[in-house]
């Protein structure tokens, strides 16, 4: 999938995300910038409170960046209006995490799959039930659970649900937020080998979202590692996992338990937990429980420099 | 725990309309006083539509002749001060308040859950000023404020309406505020944003819809709470007048005749409006005792 | 096969739950042993009872499930057996659980060092001072920095790893000869994640304690348990040593597991994209419960409950394709 000869279907610059709470600030994203080629799709890591899930909503615009620019096929998203917004949203799809939460439990499926094509005008009165008879079984869902409601339909079935949701308008970009982590182990093969036969067939770009680099390893080609609101390692999938440079990259790998009893681990075990986001350290944001840190890195925030083959570290020491 | 057995205890079904109909059974069987409640009212109900065929009297004619007889089998219900048949009056005076009611219910509820939606989507400054008069609007007893009100617009039947309805839209507008602030934290009203609704849409066509069943609940024992009061207006004077047969207002021209002994010219028609409220009472109590254990 | 004590013995263990009209039985014939000094993984997808089983041993069954058949056999004695009152002497001396969801586990108005000094004054008999005293060094044992300070704060200033760490401090006030831990990671980092199970691998080898580790993840079940025990619906499918297990998988089920979970150390071949992710299950099946989605089904596995046949050394398998 040879990409740099096109232009990013995605471009983040810089972007920003502060809470503000009297006079404590959260900085959640605190500056990431990356492109995203068509047809990729990018993993977005780290563990809780490294800010993957407010970077995702703040390049959707489900809640509004504090700076920064969001490039989609060239039009910065940051400068639009609600409504030149609501236009893009077609081709600016998510799947949320939660199905239990996110399909409106008075709705039928019909009526929470239909929503989309009847917003964005793309269907006559006639071609509305071939599209959405089309989409179920892209998703492997039998067509009879269109009248049904959510609290019918079984985990798996609803979190199918919100795939069909987000592809439905065919858009050319998908954020997707943790879709196999409320699912049994051995399903989400099942989900990761849906989403990536339904971006071959709809030409689709992901960003997926996820704390479970399983699903992430299985499904990306390039990954992007987030610690306390920065990228601080990025690169294609096989080098991020089996050459990671990164002392916190390394450290969370290693973490991960195997299903191998025969497999020699060396286990790097982090002291401590991560610094609170209201009190982002200076310098390095890792520096902290780095096994490898400097003095200078206390003081100089690394900044993410390419080190070959696309592999990029923000670390003063590699 | 609980989720996890959840999904294994309720294996999906699909809904049946036979299904329906054993649930609702289902349901009065378990709560008397619905069905109490719901007795009570089918009676008020069709006495109120249908009897006023049977009965040849006639509201509004006089009979200085008759006046003030005692109950018999002629008059039920007696006759009052110009001979008029009770039970015939208040038979009309039924048809009257429930009117009322339900256009006093109606329009609370409307006013009020379009205002709280508004005001719990958006916060702000819009949130606090809404606030701010439901705290002022709900300071006055709500009866008090209805007869400001009426006194302020007049004595019509649409002003006592008015009047009402104003009293109650403060509590309307709390209870749909109240939902909406969690509800606007779902996912659901996320992911709608995310397809492409606008504001309006996602408030009034994703959330509220989420948001009524308090309201609903509530709106029903409104319905009690507006008879009872629409008929102290009357008696007191204001809103509805005599001669229009209403429940406050044959109470109201009863009340000198009960030192005198003819106890039937109020007592029957308070009788009937402590029944209504009751019914409507009934009902609203048991709607929010089954609402509450099924959120459960 | 070396003679081990065995501390817990399951035996055909069957509870049932309403359902619609009738009775589902949620858990049928489960049986397993635990012995000293190891941890034994329960694994299972949500529904195959792994919860279900660790509650019904410790008496807490909720009051519509009803128990048709087994035993629990805990030294000489069925804990089926025992009144409420007896069990309440051995929750938390004998055996003691930790489940899933950490700060709702904690009374939120009480600090956390005084809730695991009162348990050292309830089980140990200790005074006040010396209960605190002891209280302090649990915390510190089981890695919470600055523990006098740390002991003075409630749970919700705690974040959901320290208070994973407070009730596991907690245990180690008990000293139960068996802990069940009930996915005591659920919702916690990985980085987290492998200290705690790293805290409780030192711990159990410490104490010469056992541990019944209730996990959905096979990867946990390989670095942290010695043996595992294999559920689905509610029945036991395969028993074995992690080597045995993961080397040679015998169970349908349990072959099927192992090559569709996805790893972080290699990339994996994606199936077919089939019905796969259909996951109703079938507890309405008079024999094994895997026959609707078995590869390798066979007439009688419909009708009949296939016996536990032995395997290996400390092999078992519960299927009749093995005989």
């Amino acid at each position: 999938m040879n990409t740099k000869t096109q232009d990013p279907v995605l471009s983040v610059d810089e972007l920003v995300k502060v809470f503000r709470e009297g006079a404590l600030t959260l900085r959640a994203v605190n500056g990431i910038s990356f492109d995203v080629y068509p047809g990729e799709a990018t993993g977005l890591v780290g563990e809780s409170g490294c800010g993957k899930t407010t970077a995702a909503r703040s390049i959707l615009r489900l809640i509004e960046p504090t700076s920064g620019h969001v490039y989609f096929v060239g039009t910065d998203l940051t400068q639009l209006s609600s409504r030149e917004m609501r236009a893009q949203r077609r081709h600016l799809q998510m799947v949320f995490q939660d199905p239990d939460t996110t399909l409106n439990p008075r709705f039928t499926i019909r009526r929470t799959l239909s929503e989309p094509l009847q917003l964005h005008k793309l269907v006559g009165n006639g071609s509305l039930e071939e599209r959405l008879l089309q989409t179920m079984s892209r998703v492997n869902l039998d067509p009879e659970f269109l009248g049904r409601y959510p609290h019918q339909l079984s985990e798996g079935q609803k979190q199918r649900v919100g795939v069909a949701r987000a592809i439905i308008t065919e858009p050319k970009f998908v954020a997707l937020d943790e879709p196999t982590s409320s699912l049994d182990m051995s399903i989400r093969i099942h989900m990761i080998a849906l989403l990536q036969r339904l971006q071959e067939e709809l030409g689709m770009t992901y960003i997926f979202i996820s704390h479970d680099l399983s699903s992430v390893r299985a499904l990306c080609n390039r990954v992007m590692v987030m610690y306390l609101g920065t990228i601080i390692e990025s690169g294609p999938t096989d080098d991020i996992f089996d050459r990671p440079l990164h002392q916190y990259t390394r450290a969370l790998l290693s973490a991960i338990p195997i299903p191998d009893p025969q497999a020699r681990r060396q286990r790097i075990l982090l002291e401590g937990e991560p610094p609170s986001l209201f009190d982002v350290p200076k310098g390095c944001a890792f520096h902290e429980r780095c096994p490898d840190a400097q003095p200078g890195c206390r003081e100089v925030r690394p900044i993410l420099r390419d080190v070959g083959a696309g592999h990029l570290v923000a670390c003063d020491r590699v | 725990m609980s989720a996890q057995t959840s999904a294994v205890f309720s294996p999906p079904s699909p809904a049946r309309s036979v299904g329906r109909v054993r649930r609702f059974s289902k349901v009065l069987q378990q709560n008397r006083m619905l069905l109490i409640g719901l007795a009570v009212l089918l009676v008020v109900v069709v006495s109120a539509l249908v009897g006023p065929y049977f009965i040849t009297y006639e509201p509004l004619r006089t009979a200085p002749e008759m006046k003030l007889l005692p109950p018999s089998l002629d008059h039920p219900m007696g006759t009052d001060n110009f001979g008029r048949d009770i039970l015939v009056r208040v038979l009309y005076g039924i048809r009257l308040d429930l009117r009322i009611a339900f256009m006093v219910a109606f329009t609370a509820l409307i006013v009020g859950t379009l205002v709280g939606t508004f005001s719990g989507y958006y916060r702000g400054i819009i949130d606090d000023v809404v606030m701010r008069i439901t705290d002022v609007m709900m300071a006055f007893p709500s009866f008090v404020l209805a007869m400001a009100i009426t006194a302020m617009l007049g004595n019509t039947i649409p002003n006592v309406v008015i009047a009402i309805a104003i009293s109650y839209v403060p509590y309307f507008i709390r209870l749909t505020r109240g939902e909406v602030l969690s509800a606007r934290e779902m996912g659901y009203a996320e992911a709608a944003r995310c397809v492409g609704n606008p504001e309006w849409r996602i408030m009034y066509l994703h959330i509220l819809p989420n948001c009524l069943t308090p309201a609903l609940v509530q709106a029903t024992l409104c319905l009690g709470w507006a008879i009872l009061d629409a008929s102290g207006l009357a008696f007191l004077g204001l809103g509805v007048r005599p001669p229009i047969p209403e429940g406050g207002v044959l109470v109201g021209e009863g009340a000198q005749f009960i030192i005198s002994g003819e106890w039937w010219v109020s007592v029957f028609p308070g009788a009937v409006i402590v029944l209504i409220a009751l019914g409507f009472n009934l009902i609203g109590d048991s709607l929010r005792d089954i609402t509450a254990q099924e959120e459960r | 096969m070396a003679a081990r004590d065995t501390l817990l013995r399951i035996e055909g263990l069957s509870v049932s739950f309403p359902s619609g009209d009738g009775r589902v039985t949620i858990l049928d014939n489960v049986s397993f042993e635990v012995f000293g000094n190891e941890i034994v993984g329960l694994v299972g997808e949500s529904g195959s009872g792994k919860t279900m089983t660790s509650l019904t041993v410790m008496g807490f069954l909720p009051p519509s499930g009803r128990i048709e058949g087994g035993e629990v056999w805990f030294g000489h004695d069925n804990l089926l057996s025992y009144t409420e009152e007896y069990m309440r002497r051995v929750r938390g001396r004998q055996i003691a659980m930790i489940f899933q969801s950490t700060r709702s586990a904690l009374n939120p108005l009480m600090r956390v060092g005084d809730q695991v000094a009162r348990v050292y004054r309830v089980q140990r008999g200790l005074g006040a001072r010396e209960a605190r005293a002891q209280a302090i060094q649990a915390l510190t044992r089981v890695g919470i920095p600055d523990a006098e300070q740390r002991a003075r704060a409630y749970p919700h200033q705690l974040s959901r790893g320290m208070c994973q760490r407070v009730l596991i401090a907690m245990m180690v006030a008990c000293e139960p000869a068996l802990l069940i831990a009930d996915e005591p990671t659920t919702g916690l980092d990985v980085t987290i994640q492998a200290q705690i199970f790293d805290l409780i691998k030192n711990l159990q080898q410490a104490a010469n304690a056992s541990i019944l580790l209730i996990t959905h993840d096979l990867g946990v079940v390989a670095e942290t348990c010695d043996r595992v025990v294999v559920m689905y619906a509610g029945q036991v499918m395969e028993t074995a040593t992690v080597e045995s297990l993961f080397a040679k998988p015998i169970h349908p089920y349990t072959q099927r597991l192992l090559h569709s979970i996805l790893r972080v150390d290699k990339t994996i071949e994606m199936p077919k994209v089939d019905a796969g992710l259909s996951e109703e299950v079938a507890y309405s099946v008079a024999g094994c419960r895997f026959a609707p989605r078995c590869p390798q089904v066979l007439p009688r596995c419909w009708e009949e409950h296939p016996p536990r046949e032995q395997a290996g050394p400390d092999h078992w398998v519960t299927c009749h394709n093995y005989n």
